[in-house]
């Protein structure tokens, strides 16, 4: 094979050019992806958990309740997820606990990084509750965040503690298990 | 001036005309594609590509080699219908639809048989045992595809033999998939006797770990009218064009296990195959009978957090059924007649199985580099040849063909393929695979691609090699050839892709293939030789846009493909170009738009109503609208070849040239509950 012949069409220097003016011409308008990933991962990963039987989410007459705790990194992502899904086959309502204020009924928990600091007390008070906690910070499902978000290898990837998800008698799906990079038991 | 420098000016004309209304398209852009992301199945989130660092968007092609999808989205609103339909809009295609049983594909100028192009559906092989060559047409349940992958280029370091073209593979709908958690059924009708009726249903318990799947479908339509001058003057007023297809589909899941089922039977008219008008062939009561029935299992077992093995267990059952009549005559010849004043009939039988088993073991030591070995062994039990019956008379039909030889073979074969990621931007993946085969021997397919990608931008260089092992059909046609070696392909490949924003990208692909040891008919001898090379330098350029309401493409091929003389390959048009768009004009109603432009080609022989051997240019348009969720219904309204264009595939068989569908249209109606 005579290399010279490979590659004929780029001797089309007219053609090569005419590209990169193509790609000059647009502006480009780089925006955040992460969060709408992971807002599609909120909505996903609940059709692969089971509530328990004391959870309200097996109460038809009420809606979901997403509850985002600290400082809100989502945007407006979260919200138009919860407008065009029906998580659990719900009306899904979306609560932001800006102050704090953990009364209020949830029945999945973001804990955003700006809690970081005070991720030990937020566990302490759900108490086992069947409240699905979700968070996207180093460590977190060590420190007994159910499902946490983490990026490895330009990607989103998914951490799961089982072993704080049992106690609050959640049963998580085998194949959300075995998509998980890590599944922390103990 | 010759056909080269006429497509210049057109295809720099082309470019700016894209860059224009792509420039114009992202200005407007709307906001986000979260529906489509919530849309997408686990797997598919998890292989989304993102910077945290800079939180700037990526959906960059990572793949080790050109990859296009085609989603359940774009089929539905599209109004694909067959399988030739869903490449119909992509780069590099081609096609020769003969109309009646078959249509063949061509990926990057290579005219073939459909054996260079394999195509799998769900991972399992689903090309014709003993030739080696897909079917095209009807069978193929649309309905119940999520997405369909198209790969690019050889890619027989992973899939072995017939992997040269190209590897399309079809995924279906998964038992747990949330939009699959629904019985849905719908029928159609249209003109040219078409009717489609299709279902599909899944469960899926969380708690079990159980569920299924199921779906089916029926196809039968005449396509298109090819009476007299109609089709060209080939076929008298009496012709046959019908295709008659039943499919089934089926999966089950049990923890860690699935199995699944493909049936599909092909009852089409044969008739096209020949010239009625001025020959001796009758354009009636030819059939042919075709079924494959595809069985596999699979487990996928994670022994650790780097390792994991993947079983995967195959059954494959293609036969040409022995109702089969292949062509009949009207006069008595002794070449194809045994006996008969008035003519005859052939029935053809041929019945093939196959099985094999496959472990690939995937380990990935640290995060920047991951290892696939595999090893596949495989058994075929194949007929030698068709069994032939005849008829003395053009009404009766043969009597049924008795069991033909079977021939034992086996294949074992083993690949490794590493990817190791250099630093942020680079990755390297080298591959190998070697199969030993009792019918050609061994078989070594390197594999090489550089991968550059930072932020937007993503450029790659693939250099790989493939090879089409001759099947017992090639072994065995005409007077039969038992020395036939494969076909080989050496191919160099480099693409620069680049993610405007969130809604627009674009790609451009330049390659260089060369395939030597290359298989032809000799028509004095009657059967395949190795002869000579095929030589292929192409180019395709791609802009996609999507967002929430409106979402468009454009793609343009430039294809040159010769001989070792340098003789321009027949059947292949140097210029090709696609576009579309699909608009949602509210919560119900979507309208599609597409185009297609075939360039000029030349045909293998003179066509005599025209005199010369072009196949002339055309430009088809096509239409769909859909207003969907009235009440649980979806309606759809599918008109292709919106402006009666008349136009025409090449033909390497006895007609000059085939004609394709005239205007046809199909009203679906579809119920989910």
């Amino acid at each position: 094979m005579n290399p010279f012949t490979l590659f004929k069409p780029l001797n089309n220097w007219r053609l090569l050019f005419t590209l990169l003016l193509s790609v000059a011409s647009f502006h480009v308008q780089a925006e955040s992806v992460e969060y709408r990933i992971k807002a599609a991962f909120m909505e996903k990963i609940t059709r692969f958990i089971n509530w328990s039987a004391l959870s309200s989410v097996q109460n038809d007459k009420v809606p979901f309740r997403l509850c985002v705790l600290g400082e809100n990194p989502f945007g407006g992502e979260l919200r138009d997820m919860a407008s065009i899904s029906h998580i659990k086959g719900k009306v899904t309502e979306l609560v932001f606990l800006e102050n704090g204020n953990m009364n209020s009924r949830c029945d999945m928990l973001f804990i955003a990084q700006s809690k970081q600091h005070d991720l030990k007390s937020v566990l302490q008070h759900l108490n086992a509750s069947p409240v699905l906690t979700v968070g996207d910070s180093p460590d977190y499902v060590n420190q007994g965040v159910m499902i946490n978000f983490i990026y490895t290898d330009n990607r989103i990837q998914l951490e799961i503690n089982t072993h704080t998800a049992q106690l609050a008698k959640f049963k998580i799906s085998s194949r959300l298990l075995k998509l998980a990079s890590t599944v922390k038991t103990q | 001036m010759n056909d080269k420098t006429k497509n210049k000016p057109r295809f720099l004309s082309f470019l700016l005309f894209g860059s224009i209304f792509f420039h114009l398209l992202s200005a407007s852009a709307e906001e986000a594609t979260l529906a489509t992301m919530i849309g997408m199945s686990l797997e598919e989130l998890l292989d989304m590509p993102v910077i945290t660092a800079s939180k700037t968007p990526q959906r960059l092609r990572e793949s080790a080699g050109t990859v296009r999808v085609i989603t359940a989205e774009q089929i539905r609103h599209r109004g694909y219908l067959t399988l030739e339909d869903l490449f119909s809009d992509l780069p590099g295609f081609q096609f020769r639809n003969i109309q009646g049983f078959n249509s063949y594909i061509f990926l990057r100028g290579a005219p073939n048989q459909n054996n260079l192009i394999l195509l799998m559906v769900d991972g399992v092989e689903i090309n014709e045992l003993n030739s080696g060559g897909f079917y095209g047409g009807g069978q193929f349940n649309l309905e119940n595809i999520k997405r369909v992958e198209v790969v690019y280029g050889p890619s027989s370091t992973l899939y072995g033999t017939n992997a040269m073209s190209g590897v399309i593979n079809i995924i279906t709908r998964d038992v747990d998939d949330e939009d699959a958690q629904q019985t849905r059924v719908s029928i159609a009708s249209g003109n040219f006797d078409t009717l489609l009726t299709d279902f599909r249903s899944a469960h899926y318990d969380n708690e079990r770990q159980f569920g299924y799947s199921l779906s089916g479908r029926y196809f039968s339509s005449e396509k298109a009218d090819l009476a007299g001058a109609e089709g060209d003057n080939n076929w008298t007023g009496q012709i046959e064009n019908f295709e008659d297809d039943i499919s089934l589909d089926g999966k089950i899941r049990y923890g860690d296990f699935d199995f699944g089922l493909v049936f599909q039977n092909k009852e089409a008219s044969r008739t096209t195959n020949f010239k009625t008008i001025g020959d001796n062939s009758l354009d009636h009561d030819t059939l042919w009978h075709i079924r494959f029935l595809n069985l596999w299992g699979k487990h996928d077992y994670r022994l650790s957090k780097q390792l994991s093995l993947k079983s995967k267990i195959y059954f494959q059952d293609a036969t040409v059924d022995n109702d089969t009549v292949a062509f009949i005559q009207t006069v008595n010849d002794t070449s194809n007649c045994t006996t008969g004043a008035e003519g005859c009939q052939l029935g053809f039988y041929r019945p093939n199985t196959s099985w094999g088993i496959e472990e690939q073991l995937n380990y990935q030591p640290n995060t920047d580099l991951q290892l696939v070995f595999g090893l596949v062994y495989e058994r075929d039990d194949l007929s030698s040849s068709f069994s032939r019956t005849y008829s003395s008379s053009i009404t009766e039909p043969p009597p049924e063909p008795a069991e033909p030889e079977r021939l034992d073979n086996r294949l074992a074969g083993a690949y490794m393929q590493a990817e190791y990621r250099l630093n942020e931007a680079f990755i390297m993946t080298l591959g190998f695979r070697r199969d030993d085969s009792d019918i050609y021997g061994e078989a070594d397919t390197p594999r090489f691609v550089l991968l550059y990608n930072q932020k937007t931008l993503t450029w790659k260089l693939v250099y790989s090699e493939a090879f089409r092992a001759p099947r017992r059909w090639d072994l065995t046609f005409g007077t039969g050839n038992p020395d036939l070696k494969p076909e080989e392909m050496k191919s160099l490949e480099t693409s620069i892709g680049y993610q405007f924003n969130q809604h627009f990208n674009s790609e451009l692909t330049l390659y260089d293939n060369q395939i030597s040891n290359n298989l032809i008919i000799d028509d004095i001898a009657n059967r395949w030789i190795n002869q000579g090379e095929l030589n292929t330098q192409g180019a395709e350029i791609v802009f996609n846009y999507v967002a929430d309401q409106l979402s468009a493409y454009l793609n343009y091929t430039y294809t040159d493909s010769e001989d070792e003389n340098g003789t321009p390959t027949t059947e292949i048009a140097q210029s090709t170009f696609n576009t579309g768009a699909t608009l949602a004009v509210n919560q119900h109603t979507r309208i599609n738009l597409r185009a297609n432009y075939l360039g000029s080609k030349q045909n293998p022989d003179v066509i005599t109503t025209t005199g010369n051997d072009r196949i002339d240019s055309a430009f088809v348009f096509h239409t769909t609208l859909d207003y969907d969720n009235y009440y649980g219904w979806d309606f759809q309204l599918i008109v292709r070849n919106l402006l009666d264009e008349e136009y025409y595939h090449s033909s390497n068989r006895p007609p000059d040239r085939y004609r394709q569908p005239q205007r046809n249209w199909l009203i679906k109606a579809a119920y989910a509950f």
